[in-house]
């Protein structure tokens, strides 16, 4: 199992007041599969993708990676686990607006270590060649689509070769027609054999998956397979 | 994160906000200028007074004179003892360790005379340790040597002034001249010093308004005694001057059957003293200097902690980005802390060319007022320049290079507005 969660759950401290966004997750993925993680707004969807996504750390509960208990691990270790586990991609793409499209998909390289600057480049290049993004190297991303950014930033997910991907609301701020153009590059990446889970609110867009995680309220309320 | 990458990044942060990066500059090129400037100044000053003290040549230099009675009783007192003679020379050299060179001096005005011009003026016999001793320069010739004294050589080295109211623009060395009614050769010419506005012309008018002649032939044809009017003594190291002038005294009195009939003139304690002097007001310019330099540079700080923080909170969603892709803690701490050190060194970059320029103008305007001074750049005042901008840079940078590594990189990405 490449994924699994045991009782996982999150809480944020605000001053007095307890956010309690996951109450317990215990769930499993398995190398190569397609998921979507479904529910309304505020159920915790975003949180359990950030700690699956290493970018955030469960408040009690086990999450173990690729056989690896990352619940225990912090800092250094956490930082190496997304780089080279783990590409994420964000509802808002979140490239770094000052530099082309090269560099910044090259960025998570940077801090892979051990390459050098130009092979840094040729992977990236090669990365946003395999987006379909090969004619936009020097663009910085403001002069790019919504459709193109998001591809580029699924290209830097992609740089490292991770075992996963995900992505939070991928098609969120995209029109219905370049949402399409999106899932049909997850779908491919999927066919390829990529692990591949993604959140969003849209039946349309889980149905490119081939199995659903509905959450409610911090916890799984239903599973489906298509 | 590449260090080139994390320079290129605090240039490029500099560049783009100009007047910001401007004003945080402003403190740490001011400091740095003002180091290099200063340092230059009072270096160069300094420099230049203590070469006039060594040229000046009497450090460590004690003149040995004779008891000049002042009253009745004083001249009888006086009269019991024979006063300094030749023969004290060779006693004091041999006992008194202390003692670097000693010459004895006759001296007495006489008419000298070259072809048809003449003039008074002082005839001064010495041993050649007296030019090494008064540290004389020479123009041309050679100096007084031992066999000339050895030889009762009729031999003279000629103060430049000497030379020129005798000689003119011709050359002396070779020349015979009359001294008194004696036949002389002139074997050399002194040269006169440069000294620098404070000193003056610091007593060369007297040492070359005279005829330089080997103490034996000063006692033979000038004084016809072996009395001596003075010795000029030089002791080996300032840390020697009172044994030195203690074993002189004692070895005198002595020799002297008790009698004082000498008095020492302690010229090194004076030269020392204000030596001292210099330096007090070379330290207090020292003090002024630094707080100037960390005043302006503290506000450099200052400035650029406020600026390295608008910076971070303007690159949260960077920061955020870098640690969502992997970027560990250390790297991004790296990266700021590169940056504030890129920023400030450019700092000091821009203030030692301001001050490099500042230390020209001084030396421009020094010579425009008539001074004939240069001020050196300080390599020193460089150094110390560029490396208190890159301690401002460190130091400063320091708390929000930490502040930007701890962010947690959701927040960092979410705070972005
Ligand atoms: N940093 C935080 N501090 C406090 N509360 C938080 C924080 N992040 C999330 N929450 C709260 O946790 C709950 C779950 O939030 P989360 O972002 O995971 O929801 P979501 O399912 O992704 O919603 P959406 O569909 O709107 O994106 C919400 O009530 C939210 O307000
Ligand atoms: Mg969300």
């Amino acid at each position: 199992m490449l994924i699994r969660t045991e009782n996982v759950t999150k809480i944020y401290e605000l001053g007095a007041v307890e956010v309690r966004a996951l109450r317990g997750v215990t769930f499993g993925i398995e190398e190569g599969e397609y998921v979507a993680i479904m529910g309304p707004s505020g159920s915790g969807k975003s949180t359990l993708m950030h700690i699956l996504g290493c970018l955030d750390t469960p408040s009690t509960g086990r999450y173990f990676l690729n056989g690896t208990e990352v619940s225990e691990l912090h800092g250094r270790a956490l930082a190496r686990v997304r780089n080279q586990e783990i590409g994420f991609v964000f509802q808002n793409f979140n490239l770094m607006p000052r530099v082309d499209l090269v560099a910044n998909v090259a960025l998570p390289l940077v801090y892979h270590g051990g390459i050098n600057r130009a092979d840094r480049r040729k992977q990236a290049v090669s990365a946003l060649d395999s987006v379909g993004l090969g004619h936009r190297l020097k663009h910085r991303p403001n002069e790019l689509s919504g459709g193109e950014r998001q591809r580029a930033s699924i290209a830097r997910a992609l740089v490292t070769e991770p075992s996963i991907l995900l992505a939070d609301e991928p098609t969120g701020n995209l029109d219905q027609k370049t949402g399409r153009e999106i899932m049909a590059l997850l779908d491919e990446l999927s066919a390829a054999g990529k692990t591949v889970i993604l959140v969003t609110h849209d039946s349309n867009v889980a149905a490119h998956a081939r199995r659903t995680v509905e959450i409610e309220d911090g916890a799984i309320a239903r599973e489906g397979r298509a | 994160m590449d260090i080139l990458e994390s320079i290129g990044s605090g240039l490029a942060s500099i560049r783009s906000h100009k007047l910001r990066s401007g004003l945080t500059l402003f403190g740490i090129v001011m400091g740095v200028a003002a180091v290099v400037a200063m340092t230059s100044f009072v270096g160069g000053i300094a420099e230049r007074i203590w070469a006039d003290f060594d040229k000046l040549g009497l450090d460590n230099v004690l003149f040995v004179g004779n008891m000049q009675p002042v009253n009745p009783e004083g001249y009888a007192y006086l009269k019991a003892s024979k006063g300094l003679s030749f023969e004290d020379t060779e006693i004091l050299r041999a006992e008194v360790d202390e003692i670097l060179a000693i010459t004895p001096v006759v001296a007495d005005y006489r008419v000298v005379r070259a072809g048809s011009e003449a003039r008074r003026a002082e005839i001064f016999a010495a041993t050649p340790d007296g030019f090494f001793l008064l540290k004389f320069e020479l123009g041309q010739g050679r100096f007084l040597s031992d066999m000339d004294v050895d030889n009762n050589a009729r031999v003279a080295v000629l103060g430049e002034i000497v030379k020129e109211d005798l000689f003119g623009d011709a050359n002396a060395v070779g020349e015979d001249i009359l001294i008194g009614d004696e036949h002389f050769r002139v074997v050399g010419v002194l040269r006169q010093k440069d000294f620098s506005d404070m000193f003056g012309e610091s007593g060369q008018e007297e040492n070359h308004q005279r005829v330089y002649i080997p103490i034996t032939a000063g006692m033979y044809y000038i004084s016809g005694t072996r009395r001596i009017a003075y010795f000029a003594v030089r002791l080996k190291s300032d840390a020697d001057l009172a044994t030195g002038y203690d074993k002189i005294h004692n070895t005198l009195l002595r020799e002297h059957r008790q009698i004082e009939d000498f008095q020492i003139e302690n010229v090194a304690e004076e030269i020392l003293r204000a030596r001292q002097q210099v330096q007090e007001i070379v330290n207090v310019w020292n003090g002024i200097l630094s707080t100037i330099a960390t005043v302006s540079l503290l506000v450099g700080g200052i400035g650029l902690l406020s600026v390295l923080i608008i910076s971070v909170n303007e690159r949260l969603r960077e920061i955020g980005i870098r640690k969502a892709v992997g970027a560990e803690d250390r790297a991004i701490f790296q990266q700021f802390l590169i940056e504030s050190v890129t920023i400030s060194i450019f700092g000091g970059l821009v203030g030692v060319g301001l001050g490099v320029g500042l230390t020209k103008l001084m030396t421009f305007g020094a010579q425009q007022m008539g001074q004939d001074i240069v001020i050196p750049v300080s390599g020193g005042g460089i150094l110390l320049g560029l490396s208190f901008a890159i301690g401002v840079g460190i130091l400063f940078g320091l708390y929000p290079a930490i502040k930007a590594s701890k962010l947690d990189p959701i927040e960092a990405i979410s705070r972005y507005a």
